[in-house]
């Protein structure tokens, strides 16, 4: 009977494809393709029990336990101590009054909404030496009050909840699934330690996309190798209920075991890798934001002078750049310039040129000096900057002109190869460079940024929003 | 009310001065008709009592003492709980209609909430700074604001917390809210009312959409335990209370009686002269307007200009520009910043800037697509000039209604173009006064539109084995889902069972799956020196006022005709060549240039009929046949042709590279079974005449849009296929106006398949699965061939011309006899 209707959507559908779910189920390998045969003729609580679940009473949920010992995964306990957590997260770990609580999720989907649902909540608790790793399993769609409920209260029990990414997936999924069951109950807000965003500021340079699954293979030294990617969970999970089929989803349950146990592994890793003193060549800069982010300054000033030394480029200069501006914010000005002047003689880097400039205009009233070095910054400048130093180059000309003072002579031959393809500054000052035309414009300040802008067609990114790496 | 305050600074205009513009000898010869129409005066009516008093003082403190007796009736009868639909013109303040009973709910309760829809972005930023004027008025503490595309999404999550009144438009309440309800809790817990504004724009495909958009937000509404009353407001359409049910699927009581006061308007309607009297070439309308506009433009008349199409908007702003700077003694190297084009794909800040200016009166012109026929606030103007007949007379008169708010004396002028619509519309200006408009279809069961919504609302909410969706047939479709491992069914429901989030696959406005951007790439070659991965490389985002790299956003179906390779791309009266439409990405590199040419790409049209639902019946004692059916049309964009600025000679062509397009869809058509062997060699032009004659007035007969119907005409309809004036979906978009000829297209592909032997015209809906308006055609066939064979014999041309025959055959020199012939010979 659906066969006609199927050719005529077919037909109407033209080219185009208008679902994006149509082809997911294909490059399964193992799973079963999609059938008919409805779970309904076999026992779906006996099926659910081959799986290692048991039927807890009290919560009415499905439930598998499994045990583990931080010791067999070569971690110690000090590994979760409040003062060693501190270190990542200070503000999760404050008054840390309850079990260290691994949280993760295997969902219908990846999407946000109220489309996707989760199907087995998987926690990790730490009491001790002793991980007890629960899996709860949603037996059919349609059935969540009970885990709802029941996960917020392992949730208002936890001291710490350790997740990765839980910030922006598990938790509000959480919380759509609260309101679409429609449990009435205050969210508990338990201390959250994220570990996605700490790996992310702590590793991109090195692991690309920060997956756990990366993580593991390049920090923890683990790949996994009979694993399923969690990819494939939701079609597995749709085999299980179309044909209650134990075998699709028992990977899926091995497979979010390991991902609970990761994280404990992976804090124990972090806080090692934020302690240490010399770190590798590229993590000097990482490590130094961090300590910098956190307040130690102390800390963050060492290791940027290490990038400096240590680092490939870009990051040397990007952490001497760091290391720079948070000298002048805290008002070491003598550091600060000789660090912009390094970093000026090093890299030609504009940034540093308009600092000192800056500071030879404003502090030390060097206008001639000031002129002359945005004059050689200009030259070379990329684009974007070009228009900050003509601005500069123009204000600090027409300052000389009004106290009757010599301009000093323009940079005989440009410094850099960049300079080729530029267009003649002069040419970009509106009314030329005289006093006169410098007053008439400074009248109408909107005016001659909307002069200089006609010039400048189209400069890509302004001066501020010039893009640095992480 | 605000607008009035505003306006009310502006400077007086000179009103006698059009007496003499118009009294020009040479204009006033092509005047067809010249209407004075009194101001009306107001109908005020009582405030109900029901009003909260604070809301009531605000209206008082806005400026608005009394209100008009539309007004009364709609907002009592939403005060009462019952969904309403205002049908009245252009600024008769119906926005006050929604928003007293708005505000009166959340004076009344804190919890209340309402969710206004608008059909675009703009029009909800600019009803915003109307609402918050009341709110500020009333002394209320309401907390609105708009959520669309344009929201940043650092402050999305906070506004779903705090919202009260949430403007918004469909397709972001269709991808944005709907999906993400539980978030949105607090707002469909207090549900009251649902606002949709300009209600009429929501038919055809996108009608049908809504509707099934608003058939979900009931679902969810009922989830939360709310039950909104729906307050449409429309512009007059022939079915309004038809259009409402269809789309809110429940009974809505119409206010049609209008107590809004008019200004005393003077209508013109011109006819542009005839340059070649033996083909019936007329003067192009847009020459025209450039004659008349710069005169009403010097005389201090601020006006709007309504163009046709997007190129048409450029022309029209270089023209006008030229032609100022030609008697202006004030020429600022020809800049005219004052005089502005307006359309889609300019960025929001430029468009933003151009209404301020049209507000404050520094831009004293603006030359506008049908971007600005909707209701976004640019203040009053003096004269509104129509280039072409809009194509509906609703459309007509929402544009006209742009000059002229309040009492002050308005002009309002329809400049004719070439076209058989335009033409009759000349011969019968009455026409534009007396006839009512037209009507708007919807079919919210559309099949591929309910399957494509049907996904949404299981993923939104499961679907109960009892709860209906739209027709009955939704559990035979949901098994089909079901094997597409999208659906699953367990304990009584349909729950979403797939990795996907179905909202994405849907386009509420066209078919098309994406825009075009539009990249200007002089900005990366400025710097050289510098590699994108470079450490100080700038951002690539269009984010930096001057600085971006995005010129514009150009939707998929104009794209092939508008960015294709070696393309002119105008924008702002600026032209850039296009180096490389990269299809797959959807983008289109362009760099500036200045040339002397315009390009302009054909539209390569092949129909193949699938099943015929009806007919072929035929018509008793005569030679025709008519039958109803699916049809599958493609669509390629095969080559352009530059042609010179001004002279419009062609001086050189090339190909277009992109890949043809299927479109199925529904559609009428009229077999013509009389043995013809002496017009052998001049029927195919004779049966492209007869195409255009059909399509022309099937619009007539239907009422409806120009661009809801495309047609086909094929001599044979197995073994050849003809273009006859090819109609895509949004062809207002890009279609110039007055197009040159098509070439007879060579079969594309082997497409056509044999369904009969004989001349046959097909005039299809151009959206897929069609909206209802190909069965109407079939309905009305006797009297479409009736007024096809009268609009042909009544023309005064003697070979055909555009009027009659169209431009494609209009030069052919036996194209109307044959046409004529071919009728005749059938019968009519």
């Amino acid at each position: 009977m659906t066969t006609q209707l199927r050719l005529r959507m077919d037909g109407l559908r033209g080219e185009r494809s208008w679902s994006a779910a149509r082809g997911s189920a294909a490059g399964l390998t193992t799973a079963p393709q999609p059938g008919n045969e409805e779970a309904s003729g076999r026992d779906q609580g006996g099926v659910i029990r081959d799986l290692g679940f048991s039927w807890d009473e009290t919560r009415s949920i499905w439930t598998r336990r499994t045990c583990s010992r931080l010791s067999e995964m070569g971690l110690s306990q000090d590994a979760l101590a409040p003062e060693r957590i501190r270190q990542l997260a200070p503000a999760a770990a404050e008054g840390l009054s309850g079990p260290v609580v691994c949280f993760d999720l295997e969902t219908t989907g990846l999407q946000r909404g109220t489309g996707t649902v989760p199907f087995l909540y998987g926690w990790a608790v730490v009491s001790g030496d002793e991980v007890a790793v629960e899996q709860w399993l949603l037996p059919e769609l349609g059935q969540e009050g009970a885990l709802v409920e029941a996960a917020l209260t392992m949730l208002k029990g936890a001291g710490l909840l350790v997740t990765y990414n839980g910030a922006s997936f598990d938790l509000p999924l959480v919380r759509t699934r609260t309101v679409m069951a429609g449990v009435e109950r205050p969210w508990p807000a338990p201390p959250h330690l994220d570990l996605l965003p700490l790996v992310r500021r702590l590793f991109r340079h090195r692991l690309g996309r920060c997956t756990l699954r990366r993580a593991e293979e390049e920090l923890l030294g683990r790949p996994r190798l009979d694993d399923v990617p969690g990819s494939e969970a939701p079609e597995r999970y749709r085999a299980f209920l179309r044909r209650a089929d134990p075998a699709a989803l028992l990977p899926v349950l091995r497979h979010n075991q390991l991902d609970l146990l990761s994280l404990l592994c992976l804090i124990d890793h972090l806080e090692g890798h934020v302690a240490v003193d010399r770190p590798r060549p590229s993590d000097w800069y990482s490590l130094g934001r961090f300590a910098e982010d956190r307040g130690n300054l102390q800390r963050a000033d060492l290791l940027y002078q290490g990038a400096e030394v240590e680092s490939p480029p870009p990051l040397d200069r990007a952490a001497a750049l760091r290391r720079s501006r948070m000298l002048r914010r805290q008002g070491k000005d003598e550091e600060a310039r000789a660090a912009w002047s390094a970093i000026w003689e090093r890299w030609r880097d504009p940034e540093a040129a308009e600092a000192l400039c800056i500071d030879l205009e404003h502090r030390t009233a060097e206008l001639a000096r000031a002129l002359e070095l945005a004059q050689q910054a200009l030259a070379i400048a990329p684009v974007g900057w070009d228009r900050r130093f003509a601005k500069r180059i123009w204000r600090l000309q027409a300052r000389l002109d009004s106290r009757g003072l010599p301009r000093p002579a323009p940079p005989v031959a440009p410094g850099s190869p960049s300079h080729q393809g530029h267009r003649p500054w002069a040419s970009w000052l509106p009314g030329g460079t005289s006093y006169e035309a410098w007053l008439t414009l400074k009248r109408g300040r909107r005016d001659r940024d909307a002069a200089l802008a006609g010039r400048y067609s189209a400069p890509r990114g302004g001066g501020s929003e010039v893009q640095r790496p992480d | 009310m605000s607008r009035l305050a505003r306006q009310s600074v502006l400077p007086e205009r000179p009103a006698s001065t059009w007496g003499e513009i118009l009294s020009d000898p040479d204009l006033k010869s092509r005047i067809v008709m010249d209407r004075s129409i009194p101001a009306r005066d107001a109908a005020y009516g009582p405030m109900s009592d029901g009003i909260d008093p604070q809301v009531r003082r605000g209206l008082l403190r806005h400026g608005v003492g009394a209100l008009y007796t539309h007004q009364v009736e709609a907002i009592e009868l939403a005060l009462a709980g019952k969904s309403v639909a205002v049908v009245t013109p252009t600024a008769s303040g119906k926005s006050l209609c929604y928003l007293v009973p708005v505000l009166d709910a959340i004076a009344k309760s804190a919890e209340a909430t309402a969710i206004l829809m608008y059909p675009t972005k703009a029009l909800a930023q600019d009803q915003l700074t109307e609402l918050r004027d009341l709110v500020d008025a009333a002394e209320l503490e309401v907390r609105t604001f708009t959520y669309d595309g344009d929201t940043p999404p650092g402050v999305r999550s906070a506004l779903r917390q705090a919202g009260q009144v949430v403007l918004t438009n469909p397709d972001m309440l269709h991808t944005g809210i709907l999906p993400h309800h539980t978030g949105w809790a607090r707002l469909f817990k207090g549900l009251r009312f649902v606002v949709l504004d300009e209600l009429h724009t929501y038919r055809g495909v996108f009608g049908s959409h809504v509707a099934n958009v608003i058939r979900r937000l009931d679902r969810i509404c009922a989830f939360y335990g709310s039950q909104p009353v729906y307050i449409c407001c429309s512009a007059t359409i022939a079915n309004p209370q038809e259009l409402a049910e269809r789309l809110l699927g429940r009974a809505v009581v119409c206010v049609e009686e209008n107590g809004a006061p008019a200004p005393p308007r003077r209508v013109v309607v011109l006819n542009p002269p005839i340059v070649e009297p033996r083909l019936g070439v007329r003067r192009s309308a847009a020459r025209e307007a450039t004659g008349l506009v710069p005169k009403l433009v010097r005389s201090g008349s601020q006006t709007i200009v309504f163009a046709q199409t997007r190129l048409q908007v450029e022309l029209m702003l270089t023209y006008l520009r030229r032609e100022l700077d030609q008697h202006g003694t004030d020429s600022d190297n020809g800049a005219h910043p004052e005089v502005r084009a307006y359309r889609g794909g300019y960025l929001p800040l430029e468009r933003r800037a151009i209404e301020s200016g049209l507000r404050s009166g520094a831009v004293r012109c603006v030359v506008s697509t049908s971007a600005l026929e909707l209701g976004i606030d640019i203040g009053r103007l003096d004269a509104a000039v129509l280039v072409g007949y809009p194509g509906t007379i609703t459309s007509t008169w929402q544009r006209l209604g742009r000059a002229g708010r309040r009492q002050e004396p308005a002009l309002q002028v329809l400049i004719t173009g070439g076209g058989p619509l335009d033409q009759y519309l000349a011969k019968h200006p009455e026409f534009l006064l007396d006839r009512s408009p037209e009507h708007a279809f919807v079919d919210p069961d559309n099949l591929l539109v309910l399957a494509g919504h049907l996904q949404a609302a299981v993923f939104e909410l499961p679907l109960r084995d009892q709860e209906s969706f739209g027709p009955s047939d939704g559990g035979e479709l949901l098994q089909v889902l079901e094997e597409d491992g999208l659906v699953h069914h367990a304990g009584g429901a349909w729950h979403w069972a797939a990795d996907a989030f179905p909202a994405d696959a849907i386009n509420l406005r066209t078919t098309a799956a994406g825009n075009v951007v539009i990249l200007d790439t002089a900005v990366d070659l400025q710097d050289p020196s510098q590699g994108p991965q470079g450490p100080f490389s700038g951002s690539a985002g269009g984010h930096s006022g001057s600085g971006s790299r995005v010129v514009g956003e150009i939707d998929e179906w104009a794209a092939p005709l508008l960015v294709h390779d070696d393309a002119i791309y105008l924008h702002q009266g600026r032209q850039y060549h296009v180096e490389r439409l990269d299809w797959e990405e959807r983008r289109a590199y362009v760099h500036p240039v200045s040339v002397d040419y315009y390009t302009d790409a054909d539209l390569r049209v092949g129909l193949q009929v699938l099943e015929s639902m009806a007919g072929p019946l035929h018509d008793p004692g005569r030679m025709t046949a008519r039958s109803h059916g699916e049809v599958r049309v493609s669509l390629l964009a095969a080559m352009y042709r530059k042609i010179r600025l001004l002279t419009n000679e062609t001086v050189g062509s090339g190909p277009i590279r992109v890949p043809e397009r299927d479109l199925q869809t529904t559609a009428y058509w009229c077999t013509f079974a009389a043995p013809l062997p002496a017009l052998a060699g001049t029927l195919e032009v004779g049966v492209a005449a007869l195409g255009h004659v059909l399509g022309q007035v099937a619009c007539f007969l239907a009422m409806c849009d120009r661009r809801d119907l495309g047609v086909v005409a094929q001599v044979r309809a197995a073994l050849s296929s003809v273009t006859a004036q090819p109609e895509p979906s949004r062809p207002n978009e890009y279609l110039p106006g007055e197009r040159p000829p098509v070439q007879p297209a060579s079969s594309p592909g082997n497409r056509t398949g044999p369904a009969t032997d004989s001349p046959t015209v097909f005039v299809y809906d151009v959206h897929p699965g069609g909206v209802g308006l190909s069965a109407r055609l079939f309905d009305l066939h006797q009297d479409l061939l009736q007024a096809a064979a009268g609009l042909l014999g009544e023309c005064d041309c003697e070979t055909g011309c555009p009027a009659c025959v169209g431009p494609v055959a209009g030069v052919e020199p036996h194209a109307k006899a044959t046409a004529l012939a071919l009728l005749g010979s059938c019968g009519w």
